[in-house]
């Protein structure tokens, strides 16, 4: 690949030696690596996405019954918007729109918990096993969550609010439009991801380069460190971009692949910032299932595939 | 002129869009008041699901778009 030989061309140039020169021609590849991905895959997600406006998300999962209606809005998730505060009024119009409130909760789930650019580079990163298992066991979660939370009765936590009639026409934008939008919108994304990418880069780098395997061994790799990778993700906000290459070198350096996928997913899944937000539309026993209903998720899946990989 | 700028508390589009409003108001001498509003329920009561909502006077002019400072301009001049 044109991004290694860069990599080690790099080094080479700066006359790097042992640990540091692994550590620097990790940052130096996956930085590249990731935002070469990002790029591409964010500007044509946004542009797919200009066909799926939320009111045509909402119609589309309007009248599905049970199973179907789960599994769309799981899949509809995957395909939103990356940022939690752009979810929270689609749930909230969902809502409004008298959807199911298990859809609805399934949908807010997922949208945060499997990014769809992370599914493209993730396979490049840690291989297409264990993307297929990010995926597959997001979406098992986020509609096992839905269609517990629905069925304990928690859709009177939502915050009592009324659904108005938006005075916006949406019409249909023309080719042109479309890739404008997608333009402008992927050129936001990408600016806010990449500090995220950089940081996490430079964290994993500094792992691959330095952290002894013995610690990785000696701490992270039995059961329990499934317990702390939740506990540590859960409150911590960050895109999931910038956590991919962190885990990327722990499993290089040893970290059971299950203990990794429960990291990545707890920090995609919830944070505090999220919470906040949050609190504004339900109340605290709603936050607190859902929080709860997600974390047991990812820590069973996470102990899990430790046993069984 | 009241003008309302919709968006939750994170949302970097919403909060550059505001920025954006305020210095057009700024230049052009504009009387309006400014504010945003981050309680997303009150966007939903409008019935639009994309942020950031732009609002003139009770009047959701666009929502989820962030449209270039002149094409901001001319929506704010055509309504004063």
């Amino acid at each position: 690949m044109v991004f290694e030989r860069f990599a080690t061309y790099v080094v080479d140039a700066l006359g790097l030696e042992g640990a540091l020169r692994a550590a620097a021609h990790f940052w130096v590849y996956d930085t590249l690596k990731i935002l070469a991905i990002l790029t591409a895959v964010i500007f044509g997600v946004t542009y797919l996405r200009t066909y799926f406006p939320p009111e045509k998300i909402r119609d589309y999962l309007d009248g599905k019954t049970a199973f179907t209606g789960y599994a769309l809005a799981a899949l509809l998730g995957i395909v939103s918007p990356f940022c939690s505060c752009s979810t929270i009024p689609i749930f909230l119009g969902m809502v409004g729109a008298g959807i199911p409130f298990g859809i609805t909760i399934t949908f807010l789930a997922v949208s945060p918990m499997i990014n769809e650019a992370a599914l493209f580079v993730l396979p490049g990163v840690v291989g297409l096993e264990l993307t297929a298992l990010y995926a597959v066991s997001g979406i098992a979660i986020g509609m096992t969550s839905g269609y517990s939370l629905n069925r304990l009765g928690f859709d009177r936590y939502v915050n009592e609010f009324e659904f108005g009639d938006s005075g916006v026409d949406i019409d249909e934008p023309t080719r042109r439009e479309r890739l404008e939008e997608a333009y402008v919108e992927a050129k936001e994304i990408i600016l806010e991801i990449v500090p995220y990418v950089l940081v996490g880069v430079g964290v994993g780098a500094f792992i691959h380069g330095y952290l002894p395997e013995q610690m990785v061994e000696t701490y992270l790799s039995g059961q329990w460190g499934v317990f702390g990778a939740v506990a540590v993700g859960v409150p911590m906000y960050t895109d999931i971009l910038g956590v991919i290459p962190v885990v990327e070198s722990l499993i290089g350096k040893g970290l059971p692949v299950g203990t990794g996928l429960a990291f990545m997913m707890s920090v995609a899944a919830l944070s505090l910032p999220q919470f906040m937000i949050l609190k504004k539309v339900m109340q605290k026993e709603l936050i607190a299932a859902y929080a709860t209903s997600l974390a047991s998720g990812i820590l069973l899946i996470g102990l899990l595939f430790n046993v069984v990989l | 002129m009241n003008i309302t700028v919709y968006g939750p508390d994170g949302c970097s589009n919403c909060t550059a869009l505001k920025q954006t409003t305020e210095a057009v108001v700024e230049r052009h001498d504009i009387d309006a008041d400014v504010t945003k509003e981050t309680d997303m329920t009150k966007l939903a009561a409008k019935g639009v699901m994309s942020t950031p909502g732009f609002e003139i006077d009770d009047e959701m002019v666009f929502s989820g778009s962030t449209p270039s400072e002149d094409e901001l301009e001319s929506i704010i001049t055509e309504r004063l």
